[in-house]
């Protein structure tokens, strides 16, 4: 196989290599540098032994833009689970070149769930995630201080699930919810995840206190996702009726409202703003994003329910927070689950999870934004492209960051020792 | 090595071998359903990261051949025989007279404690070989340099107290036999690479559990000392220096170590959970091949009666076979929840429970419990459950699905004749045009078993197979009314005769003119009058004992055996958020 690498019909790279093409990485490196903003048009050829002459395809061109990305996205890998899974965890991979590393994997934690982690504002030192079994807990990493906190034991006594940093790292919103799972048998869709009750708290990381605010912690209705803008003042959510579930699942719909947040004491104000009213627009919203401007929200959309990563009819869903369009950005979308995304520090670059290529295992893509459109995505590059078609584990809950955490494992792994 | 001890292991070589294969072929067969092996760096990454890697992914490297039980089962033995072998040959390397043919006790010992686990058996190989090298190697220079390789190498061939034990012995017996300080030296430092290699491979690779690390023992319920102690037990055995004995008496510890090999094997080979495991596995191959005549009659009916198991395979294969509601109350059961292993997670009741779904047209339930039971595998994965949803996938149309599991095969080393067959079948499988909707209420184990049935009812109107589970499931809850409203919603037994169970309710339901079934279904309207006859006889006589006659009908299901308590709505299942 044989790649050849062109800019205004200048050859400025060849690669070659067996059943996938292998460009040396300083040359490639080499080679976006010198031409950012520029097309490459890349040529590949082959030769079979059906075809021992060898055949071109058709030349495609990509763009180099001009946009940084940031160097390391964290994701978790776990299989597609229905209820079971045996390893899982969460992974970091360098951005630009094909190093991957694991932050935490459930060994450390008996073999327990590893989920929802997340930054304060990108800051690879400021991390948490939850890990669950025997001497489970919320891990907060700030730094070298590693800590797990047990929710339910502080405040109002009620568990972490979705959990969104505060720009400033000094508080946490969490939803809190009790979920559950059922399979379908002859649909499209094989899971439906819900809750039986969700709720939002905030968590004090500097005083370790949970705060509730009342009007959101009812059994009327339920709230979950939590974002914060990113100027850190307005704490947004899905909130939608509470249903019989699952016999009503498909009567739940979640709105996207957002209130404002007061920095110094962590309370939630008074005004609350509709943003994605479900009821006038239809479908239900899940995973509200701001984009580091503060301009757009960027949510996954589906017909119904709140965990759209299982099915099949999520799509993204964009919206101008400063003229209220709401934009379906049919570009980055496809037939399958277009689920878990974030934005990049400089708001040019989104993540998501898909599951696109075969329906069952999510993917993740990379998409450019400019000017409230977004570009055409792509997979994530492997060493061997098999690997995103080989892999035995979903990408789960993608999540730019600036630089590698480095957790010690042994440090980690204490925190869950049981006696 | 003398010719009896060349004789002697190539006896236990055969005994071992034979016996297993032909005892619990299927349980051999099934090792090679539950192992996982891919040539790809995921894989590589994950054997590697647990101590020891290389022994790890080799073992799971020969499971594979267990596609065939005998091979399997000659690759086993040849290494446990291996492992007696090495171990024989230890008092000659040492140059001492010895008790060769005690060597086999390890063997032994493994192979009834540690039954079928190729993981143990190959550190036992590797330690074993690893000893008579070290001490086959004479020069002091080499020994030193073979102990320094070894405390890396040997991190992940074979546990660490098995790797500290080696280093000591053959350090140990060095210097006892040289008297030079040197080699002492180098085997503390080798030990304290040993101490390194943990902590170097806890950084590189994946986390080491912190009671996985040193002092360990890999066999499940024997500590860590018994552990080691049974290893430097078997090699004092084979160091007694044994007085020659001549002409036939030289034969009796050959015997004896022959007739132990047997007893011992057949001991273990007829212990009741290993005969469970043999039959439950012989079950699920006649169920997957849908052998369901031969699965009939290789169940015993008391078995049935005695265990759910085997019950549940009976009723399986009587409802393949059509004849469910001819039989059904010839078993011991009385909930429709008994039907298969609702809620739980465990890989027999997996297994099951696909072979439920598989016969009942479900394939994504079947395709779901296939991928629970391959996550309950060692690998989080393996190769009956790949095998298995690849084939649900292709039945459900879901090729891509399917195209990545049999590229995943296909990159393992015995499944290519399979890969290719499977995808013939997926070349020539249509499609099914049927648009399925994104979501509908068909849940599956969230409803009561009945009302999961009429959902799948609604869906696969024509499906006999579910039809039978409902009429029998409400038949077993005493509802005859909603049975003749089902009955006659799907007339799948119109212009036919009654089976047995539904001719029987037919004649308790004569009665009741609104609820009767012979102005649209047939059956002898003789059963009528032999009913009320029973009926009459069951107000005088509550006494069962003296209707056995009439054990394996409705009638007495209805009037003698206790109603099963109904189940509570289940609300889903618990995830991992």
């Amino acid at each position: 196989m044989q790649a050849t690498f062109y800019v205004h019909n200048d050859l400025v790279l060849q690669a070659n290599g067996g059943t996938y093409v292998k460009i040396p990485s300083k040359k490639w490196k080499q080679l976006l540098e010198t031409n950012k903003g520029r097309d490459l048009t890349i040529s590949v050829s082959a030769w079979t032994p059906e075809h021992p002459e060898g055949a071109t395809y058709k030349p495609f061109r990509i763009h180099i833009d001009n946009s940084p990305i940031d160097n390391y996205v964290a994701y978790r890998l776990i299989p597609p689970g229905y209820e079971e899974w045996n390893r899982m965890g969460i992974f970091q991979r360098n951005l630009t070149s094909f190093d991957e590393s694991a932050i935490f994997i459930n060994t450390q934690n008996h073999s327990g769930c590893v989920n929802c982690h997340n930054f304060a504002w990108y800051n690879p030192q400021k991390m948490m995630f939850h890990a669950r079994g025997p001497a489970g807990g919320t891990v907060i990493m700030q730094g070298d201080n590693i800590e797990k906190i047990n929710l339910d034991s502080l405040g109002p006594k009620k568990n972490g699930t979705y959990p969104m940093w505060h720009p400033s790292g000094k508080y946490i919103a969490f939803s809190s919810n009790i979920t559950k799972q059922s399979f379908y048998s002859h649909c499209r869709d094989k899971i439906e995840v819900y809750d039986l009750k969700s709720d939002i708290i905030i968590y004090d990381v500097m005083h370790h206190k949970v705060l509730a605010d009342k009007r959101f912690n009812d059994s009327i209705n339920w709230e979950t996702f939590p974002a914060f803008s990113p100027d850190g003042k307005w704490l947004y959510f899905c909130t939608a009726k509470a249903k019989l579930m699952p016999i009503k699942f498909n009567e739940l719909h979640y709105s996207l409202i957002r209130v404002p947040f007061n920095e110094k004491d962590g309370s939630l104000g008074a005004e609350i703003d509709t943003i994605y009213s479900a009821a006038k627009e239809g479908g239900s919203i899940s995973l509200p994003r701001i984009s580091p401007d503060g301009r757009y929200v960027l949510l996954t959309w589906a017909g119904c329910s709140t965990f759209h990563i299982q099915h099949k009819d999520a799509d993204l869903m964009l919206i101008d927070l400063k003229t209220r369009q709401i934009i379906h950005p049919k570009n980055v979308n496809s037939n399958d689950a277009d689920s878990y995304h974030s934005w990049s520090q400089n708001g040019k670059w989104i993540i998501f999870a898909s599951r696109r290529l075969d329906g069952m295992y999510s993917r993740l893509y990379i998409a450019p934004f400019k000017n409230g459109n977004f570009g055409k995505p792509f997979l994530l590059p492997q060493k061997d492209p098999q690997e995103n078609k080989r892999r035995l584990y979903s990408y789960n809950i993608p999540e730019f960051i600036r630089a590698k955490v480095v957790l010690s494992k042994d440090k980690a792994s204490a925190l869950f020792k049981v006696n | 090595m003398t010719k009896r001890n060349i004789l002697l292991y190539t006896v236990f070589f055969i005994v071992i071998t034979a016996s297993f294969s032909l005892l619990i072929p299927e349980t051999l067969r099934q090792m090679e359903g539950s192992d996982f092996f891919t040539y790809s760096s995921d894989f590589w990454i994950q054997k590697i990261s647990n101590a020891p890697g290389v022994t790890g992914w080799l073992s799971n490297f020969l499971l594979q051949f267990f596609k065939w039980p005998l091979v399997g089962m000659m690759i086993m033995s040849f290494v446990l025989t291996l492992t007696a072998i090495f171990c024989g040959m230890l008092p000659q390397a040492m140059g001492r007279k010895g008790f060769p043919e005690l060597s086999l006790l390890l063997p032994l010992f493994l192979s009834t404690f540690v039954l079928l686990n190729m993981n143990v058996y190959l550190q036992a190989a590797f330690f074993f070989c690893a000893l008579l090298l070290g001490i086959h190697i004479k020069r002091p220079l080499h020994k030193s340099i073979f102990l320094l390789l070894f405390s890396i190498v040997g991190f992940f061939l074979i546990c660490w107290p098995l790797l500290a034990l080696t280093i000591i012995f053959i350090a140990g017996e060095a210097y006892f036999r040289n008297r030079k300080p040197t080699i002492l030296i180098v085997g503390i430092v080798s030990l304290a690479i040993t101490i390194a290699d943990v902590y170097i491979s806890n950084a590189l690779f994946g986390f080491l559990p912190f009671d996985h690390r040193f002092f360990y023992s890999p066999i499940p319920d024997i500590n860590t000392l018994e552990f080691i102690t049974i290893f430097i037990i078997s090699i004092l055995l084979v160091m007694i220096p044994i007085k020659e004995l001549k002409k036939w008496k030289s034969w009796i510890p050959f015997a004896i170590m022959i007739i132990a090999t047997c007893v011992i094997t057949s001991i273990q080979l007829h212990r009741e959970d290993v005969i469970h495991t043999e039959k439950t596995y012989l079950y699920a191959k006649l169920s997957d091949e849908k052998q369901w005549t031969k699965l009939l009659s290789t169940i015993p009916h008391e078995e049935t009666l005695e265990s759910k198991l085997p019950m549940c395979y009976a009723l399986l294969a009587e409802s393949a076979l059509g004849t469910l509601p001819d039989h059904i109350f010839d078993y011991n059961i009385f909930d429709p929840e008994q039907f298969l292993f609702r809620h739980e997670l465990k890989s027999v009741s997996c297994l099951f429970n696909r072979q439920f779904y598989d016969n009942l047209g479900v394939y994504d339930e079947a395709f779901r419990q296939a991928f629970e039971y391959g996550v309950m595998s060692p690998d989080g994965t393996c190769f009956s459950s790949l095998r298995q949803m690849t084939h649900y996938a292709i039945l459900m149309g879901n090729y891509e699905v399917a195209n990545k599991y049999l590229d995943i095969l296909d990159n393992s080393t015995l499944n290519g004749s399979w890969v290719k067959n499977e995808r013939q079948l997926m070349n020539k499988h249509k499609k099914p045009n049927q648009k399925l909707p994104i979501v509908k209420d068909t849940f599956v184990s969230v409803y009561q078993f009945n009302s999961e049935m009429i959902r799948q009812l609604q869906v696969m109107p024509k499906n006999r197979k579910a039809l039978d589970y409902l009429l029998l499931g409400l038949l077993m809850q005493r509802q005859l009314d909603k049975f003749s409203i089902i009955i006659h919603a799907f007339p799948l037994y119109k212009n036919q005769p009654l089976p047995k169970a539904y001719a029987e309710a037919g004649a308790m339901l004569a009665q009741a003119p609104k609820l009767s079934l012979h102005n649209a279904f047939s059956y002898s309207s003789e059963l009528d009058k032999q009913f009320l006859q029973f009926y009459q006889m069951q107000q005088q006589n509550k006494d069962p004992n003296t209707f056995v006659n009439y054990y394996g009908t409705y009638w007495y299901f209805y009037f003698f055996i206790q109603p099963a308590q109904q189940a509570q709505e289940e609300q889903g299942r618990a995830v991992n958020s």
